[in-house]
């Protein structure tokens, strides 16, 4: 049995650093962001659905940050809809909420079906690459927050300080690494599991599948100007290879340079 | 011998409904230390379901699940169903020494199970007109 007469999360941490020295051997930081119900139950009230509805996707924007406790069941995907209908004044209002709690019960149903199957290809890969050429683990620059690029550090140090990342940062993420890496989704997926407090096979690995067009039309990317506007120059203007990164161009020019 | 509660990582809310029906009854969670190695955890995902667990009435355990729930000897297990693939697979081994009962999570939506799920439009599409 595991004690439960803990009194700090100081105490927690090396507590359970001691009953689970493999995991505190990857990585033993404990994130700022609280578990239980209570923690839950505040972050539920302090939705706004509305403006969540225009601007979450910018990464000061009103994100509810509901994930890691749905995730646990914590809370439940009906909860949060019916909260956040009481929070606007037409339901039209809670519209885009309501549809990304939507995508949690979609991946989950999905899940149901394929199991174990999650880490395979749903689909061919659209980008015109040959299998083969995706390396199958994660570059040690990337996990260790040194590509020298402002950006893509900063969401591996904050993924791996916090367990959590705005949904944009896990999509430019997914991007840089299957297409502008060639690393298979795989690696980038179990490297995100391995530390998000919301990580679920399903979610996480059809998303990664999602950016890498093995279940989507196309292949998810970006440029600097796109990575720029949503979060406010906030990495770019800092960084010491702006205006010759990795993601300098049109869409065109990208597309034309990463796929076939 | 007496029935017991299975918590696992998917139904960790005070409105459990297997709380609600047998408010009486003692409830374990287990860290699925197989789980755990084979998605890498790091300490902080831990961390915050064992902070969840401190405020539920359960007892906190690691290690292999099934083993660990059956060393209870409980008379009937008790939980809430789960689409992890792991939950099926400790449910049947379960289910070869004691008697489960696996209840339903509270749905998101009332749609038939077999809702074509070829790409997520086709789902909105279906499940849209129920939600609002």
């Amino acid at each position: 049995m595991m004690r439960r007469d803990i009194s700090s999360r100081e105490e927690m941490a090396s507590y359970l650093a001691a009953e689970f020295p493999n995991a505190a051997r990857r990585d033993a930081s404990i994130s700022p962001i609280r578990g239980g119900r209570l923690a839950a139950e505040a972050a539920l009230e302090a939705i706004e659905p509305s403006r969540y509805g225009f601007d979450r996707n910018y990464l000061d924007g009103h994100v509810t940050r509901l994930s890691p406790y749905i995730r646990h069941g914590i809370l439940t995907l009906k909860q949060a809809k019916e909260v956040a209908f009481t929070k606007v004044s037409d339901r039209f209002h809670a519209a885009k909420f309501v549809t990304e709690l939507a995508w949690r019960d979609y991946w989950q149903r999905l899940y149901a079906v394929l199991g174990r199957k999650v880490w395979e290809d749903r689909e061919e890969s659209k980008t015109g690459i040959p299998p083969h050429t995706y390396a199958p683990a994660m570059p040690e620059d990337v996990s260790a927050a040194r590509t020298g690029l402002v950006c893509i550090d900063s969401f591996v140090t904050e993924l791996k300080s916090t367990g959590y990342l705005h949904n944009h940062s896990r999509m430019w993420f997914a991007a840089y690494l299957v297409h502008f890496r060639r690393v298979r989704w795989q690696a980038g997926a179990k490297f995100f599991l391995s530390h998000l407090l919301d990580g679920d096979p399903a979610s996480n690995n059809l998303s990664w599948q999602w950016v890498a067009s093995t279940f989507a039309h196309k292949p998810y990317f970006f440029n600097r100007e796109n990575l720029e506007k949503y979060t406010k120059g906030k990495y770019c203007r800092n960084c010491p290879v702006r205006g010759r990164c990795d993601f300098e161009g049109s869409y065109e020019q990208l597309e034309a340079k990463l796929f076939r | 011998m007496s029935e017991l509660i299975w918590l696992h990582p998917d139904c960790l809310t005070a409105n459990n409904p297997a709380f609600a029906k047998y408010p009486q009854v003692p409830s374990l969670f287990v860290f699925d230390e197989e789980e755990i190695a084979e998605e890498e955890w790091t300490l902080k995902r831990i961390a915050f379901l064992y902070e969840t667990l401190l405020e539920l009435p359960a007892e906190i355990d690691r290690g292999k699940v099934v083993e660990k729930l059956l060393a209870r000897r409980p008379s009937k297990i008790v939980t809430v169903s789960s689409v992890n693939p792991r939950f099926a697979q400790y449910v049947r081994a379960l289910e070869r020494a004691v008697k489960v009962e696996v209840l339903a999570a509270e749905p998101f939506v009332d749609c038939p199970a077999n809702v074509d799920l070829k790409r997520f439009s086709r789902y909105w599409k279906r499940v849209e007109p129920m939600l609002f």
